[in-house]
């Protein structure tokens, strides 16, 4: 029995733990050695974390916006489209909806920033649209392939992704939760705000951070939609790398960026720990 | 950052497999650093016709992607054998960018080939000897020339500045309308950034030529702190397709291209006529791509065959000049009987042999060269 | 119309229909309760009671007809502008809230200042004993103590129409019965105006005011609970009411009166006179708490007895069951008097037992399977 109780299980998941290992524990493992050796001399020390600084102080600050900016967002319209899909409103629109709001999730982000470089751009088809509606005089049109072109990228793509776990965790709450609120005198404003939400926050939650730590990770949309500085830090990465061959301060970039999604993480699951339910 | 280097870990597991794969002796493996075009241009155009002059040889082609960055990867892979004492290296011929060409000849990676085939005489131009402050003599054949220059909607701007300096007071009497990627974006913003320091830095040919002395940055803080002031009325483009997007929209009226993909956009249609060329004083550099030999290669007979044929001047203005708009790896002379007058006339339209040979200048050194482009993140975009 | 507050209609449904796509639930269904009412809505699943319910709430979209309350037309307000509250069969308590914002939510969502809605929940939760739950996440409540948030929740708001979903099919048998009778106390403390959905007829018979049963869509009876169940109007009536024994006798009208008879047997028995019935064959219902056993060959006064035999015998308590069968058809009749298996035996029906109709078409099952409940009705007598 203790063959099959104890050796067997760790037997069967060793394929796996070896795959994570290797594949992940140690070129993390590597990463973060990386990250305190000094590039020039190879010893140990915090050198490459003071360029990164000195460096690209700035190009972190933005990150932090961006992504924090771009998940707030993504959070907010993640909860207006699933509460638009439960609350309903014109079945029609529901369904069109319901079928429209999941195509970014089948585009890869640099497909997506491709798309945005034409659609966003000053002459692009976004103004172009704009400018035959009326809504805006051909001179006022401006560029968007800046920093709220990285926005509106991150957001467009991302929220697909948080609103399709968003509204599945609203489809599958009690119906009669949301009936009984309105019932007694609750606006589907109120419902969303005070029933629905507060019952899916643990999935906003999940949704948000998931999408935080996605944006952290793509290269091509600040790449291709933005204008080089400031930057995001994975542009910055890449940069170190590919011009001076410099893998030490690429590493301190991403071991910060490391610590920006752990910090999330961790306030995250203190809060899932204080409220005493699952996180 | 560790997913980066995670996947290039796997790519190049992949790529290894794949290239042992047939080890017979009739195989060759060649890798390009570069735009996808790069080795499109070598498995559909230079592949077919090495083996029909030589039957029975398979040719395997593999792109690492644009920029240093792809590069980088060759080096990495050949690094990675070089450490282990490896018998032979599973690369034959790599095409490389200059600064990686000196990179692998200081780590001893590299065959002196040059003299051994026929067509190494056909070059003299300095870029096959000195790579960025490196010695590459006899271990390089340039594969293409490849130059930056200024485009500019001549639509737009009548009399296009003709300078550095003019393009400084334009850009102030025309603010947004000058644009370029920065640094980060791609390598034609970069050569704009390096032409500005050639011409406000000084010393511009100890950059080119060395030896290295950092006590030379120190000297262009006024440049750097000029260029700061200058960007704040230049527009940012997303990266060396970027700027010709803008151009070809309006969006700008002036931004550095590289030549080679303004008239393959050019010829596409994807620019309008009206977009011209002009190399500014005192210039800007330019870089040639190398094929290269690693000195462990399995084919090594085979690779100098195909580097010959590479650098044939038939192939040289079939391939490089009359399908790719790129500037001939040999000296252009050794081309004039192959080439027709008006495909000649076409490449050298805007910016004549003359402007080329007075302007087109070398990057930099390396230590200069990231001394540079760190200056600029620390001065400049910070 | 009977109601206990006035004649006057209250809540008025009038031509009512509802339907889902090519489906249609209610057929112009009319219907008036009044003020301090009761009513049950009872009927089999898929009767359109609960679409009733739902239409009435407002969370179902209506086709034609009117809703009026106290006069006003509400036919196409939105649920939450109907002051109605309803107690859902799921509780569907909000499992983010204490039992204090639960209850209180309906008197926030009013505006009412804080301290007025505290006052007012603790009235509440005082009525309905959970004062001591007050502060108490719902999630961690018993089955029987969210029911009574449940109700509260939806008392608190002073509705003009409470609407019950099935509030007690979720208790356990036991508490059900308690909470019956508490349910109505409090509804006639309150003096509120309620429409109960339920499927079970006990239930609704305690709690209603009036019954009004559904069948597909439409009305098959509205009276009281002891007119309904001693007088169905239709045999689906009678059936559902718990008459579902069904057996076919010969009618003969006598001196305004009908006399009935089994085929082939001596006894008959004296109703009065059903409209449309005149001689022939007629199906008459019973319930088989009404049916005793007698001697074979016994000849009882004004009722009919059907002979028979006994083909098992079981004890349940208080009474033996007896599995009889009789003209075809199987029934289980209580009784005190111990008898053997095999025994040839008579089914004696009193005529006030019997629910007569027109004869078309037995229904197929020859099992009368309903439990016997023990005491009889007593007051049918006196209502035939």
């Amino acid at each position: 029995m203790t063959f099959r109780t104890r050796v067997l299980p760790l037997v069967l998941t060793l394929p796996a733990l070896v795959v994570v290992a290797v594949l992940f524990l140690v070129p993390l493992g590597y990463s973060l050695l990386s990250a305190f050796e000094e590039t020039e001399t190879g010893e140990f020390g915090f050198g490459n974390f003071a360029k990164s600084f000195e460096f690209y102080g700035w190009d972190m600050l933005f990150t932090v916006i961006i992504t924090g900016l771009a998940t707030l967002l993504i959070g907010a319209l993640s909860i207006a489209i699933g509460g638009y899909l439960v609350l309903g409103g014109h079945p029609r629109l529901v369904a069109a909806m319901r079928w429209l709001y999941r195509w970014p999730l089948f585009i890869p982000f640099i497909v997506a920033a491709q798309c945005m470089r034409t659609f966003l751009a000053k002459n692009g088809i976004m103004n172009n649209l704009l400018v035959t509606a009326g809504v805006i005089e051909p001179l006022s049109a401006q560029s968007f392939l800046d920093w709220r072109g990285i926005l509106f990228t991150f957001v467009w793509k991302q929220t697909a992704f948080a609103a399709l776990l968003v509204s599945g965790a609203m489809a599958s709450l009690d119906p009669a939760t949301i009936e009984a609120a309105r019932n007694l005198g609750a606006g589907k404003l109120r419902v969303l705000v005070e029933i629905i939400v507060p019952q899916v926050r643990v999935t906003v939650a999940v949704g948000m951070i998931l999408s935080l730590v996605t944006i952290l990770s793509v290269l091509s949309v600040p790449l291709m939609v933005g204008t080089g500085s400031p930057t995001m830090l994975t542009v910055d990465m890449a940069f170190r790398i590919n011009s001076y061959g410099d893998y030490g301060v690429a590493n301190a970039l991403g071991f910060l960026t490391y610590l920006l999604a752990a910090t999330v993480a961790w306030f995250y699951l203190r809060r899932g720990v204080s409220t005493g339910g699952t996180p | 950052m560790r997913l980066t280097r995670l996947m290039s870990l796997v790519g190049a597991a992949l790529a290894a497999n794949v290239l042992t794969a047939p080890a017979g002796a009739a195989t060759l493996n060649v890798v390009t650093a570069g735009d996808q075009n790069m080795a499109d241009y070598v498995r559909d155009y230079l592949g077919p016709k090495f083996q029909k002059d030589n039957p029975g040889v398979t040719i395997n082609v593999f792109g690492t992607g644009p920029g240093d960055a792809g590069s980088q990867k060759i080096f990495e892979k050949l690094e990675a054998q070089q450490k282990a004492s490896t018998a032979t290296y599973d690369i034959d011929v790599a095409v490389v960018h200059q600064k990686m060409g000196g990179q692998m000849v200081e780590a001893g990676m590299l065959e002196p080939y040059r003299g051994k085939i026929a067509t190494g005489k056909l070059v003299s131009r300095d870029t096959a000897v000195n790579a960025l402050g490196v010695n590459v003599d006899g271990y390089v054949m340039p594969m293409f020339h490849s130059q930056t220059a200024l485009a500019y909607n001549s639509d737009l701007v009548k009399s296009p500045p003709k300078s550095y300096n003019e393009l400084k007071s334009w850009v102030q009497a025309h603010p947004k309308q000058f644009g370029y990627n920065g640094i980060k974006n791609g390598m034609s913003g970069v050569s704009f950034v390096v032409g500005w320091i050639y011409a406000y830095g000084g010393n511009a040919d100890k950059l080119m030529k060395g030896p290295y002395d950092k006590a030379v940055e120190a000297s262009w803080d006024k440049a750097f702190a000029d260029l700061k002031e200058f960007n704040k009325n230049v527009t940012f483009t997303p990266g060396n397709a970027g700027t010709m997007d803008m151009l070809n929209r309006g969006e700008i009226a002036i931004g550095p291209v590289w030549v080679d993909m303004f008239y393959t956009w050019m010829a596409d249609g994807k620019l309008p006529p009206s977009v011209k060329l002009l190399l500014p004083e005192p210039g800007m550099p330019g870089q040639p791509m190398f094929y290269v030999i690693p000195n462990k290669a399995a084919s090594k007979d085979l690779a100098m065959k195909f580097v010959e044929l590479a650098t044939s001047p038939a192939v040289q203005a079939e391939g490089i000049v009359k399908r790719f708009n790129w500037y001939p790896g040999i000296d252009a002379e050794h081309l004039k009987g192959s080439l027709d007058q008006a495909v000649w006339n076409k490449l050298f339209d805007d910016v004549s042999p003359q402007d080329l040979a007075k302007k087109g200048q070398p990057f930099p050194i390396v230590p200069y060269f990231s001394a540079i482009t760190e200056g600029y993140e620390k001065k400049v975009s910070n | 119309m009977r109601a206990p507050g006035s004649d006057e209609s209250y809540l008025r449904i009038a031509g009512l229909t509802v339907g889902y796509g090519s489906t249609v639930v209610l057929r112009g269904l009319d219907l008036d309760i009044c003020r301090g009412e009761l009513v049950a809505l009872l009927g089999a699943s898929g009767c359109g009671k609960t679409t009733l319910l739902r239409a009435l709430s407002g969370f179902i979209e209506v086709r034609g007809g009117r809703i009026e309350v106290d006069g006003r037309d509400i036919t196409r307000l939105p649920p939450e502008r109907r002051n109605m509250a309803m107690m859902f069969q799921s509780y569907a308590l909000w499992p983010h809230m204490t039992v204090r914002q639960n209850v209180g939510y309906g008197l926030r969502l009013r505006g009412l200042p804080r301290a007025e809605v505290r006052e007012r929940v603790d009235g509440v939760l005082a009525m309905l004993g959970l004062s001591d739950f007050a502060e108490r996440m719902v999630d961690r409540m018993s089955g029987g103590q969210r029911q009574r948030v449940a109700l509260g929740r939806a008392l608190a708001v002073e509705p003009t129409i409470l609407l019950l979903d099935e509030p007690l099919s979720n208790l356990d048998a036991k508490i059900r019965h308690q909470v019956r009778h508490d349910l109505k106390a409090i509804q006639q403390r309150l003096g509120i105006t309620a429409v109960l959905v339920t499927h079970d007829r006990e239930e609704a018979m305690i709690l209603a005011d009036r019954i009004v049963v559904l069948q597909d869509g439409g009305i098959a009876q509205a009276g009281t609970p002891e007119e309904v169940f001693c007088k169905p109007a239709t045999a689906f009536v009678a059936d559902f009411m718990g008459a579902d024994n069904a057996i076919e006798l010969t009618a003969e009208p006598r001196d305004g009166a009908l006399v009935l008879r089994v085929p082939g047997a001596s006894s008959e028995a004296v109703v009065a006179a059903v409209p449309g019935i005149g001689a022939g064959a007629v199906r008459a219902l019973f319930r088989t708490q009404a049916a005793r056993l007698c001697a074979g060959d016994a000849i009882l006064p004004d009722g009919l007895v059907l002979p028979g035999v006994i083909s098992q015998r079981t004890y349940p308590g208080g009474q033996f069951r007896y599995m009889v069968q009789s003209l075809g058809r199987t029934f289980l009749i209580d009784d005190a008097e111990a008898r053997d298996v095999g025994a040839a035996v008579g089914v004696y029906l009193p005529a006030s037992a019997l629910h007569v109709f027109p004869a078309e078409g037995l229904p197929d099952d020859a099992v009368a399977a309903s439990s016997p409940v023990s005491k009889e009705c007593s007051s049918c007598a006196s209502l035939a």
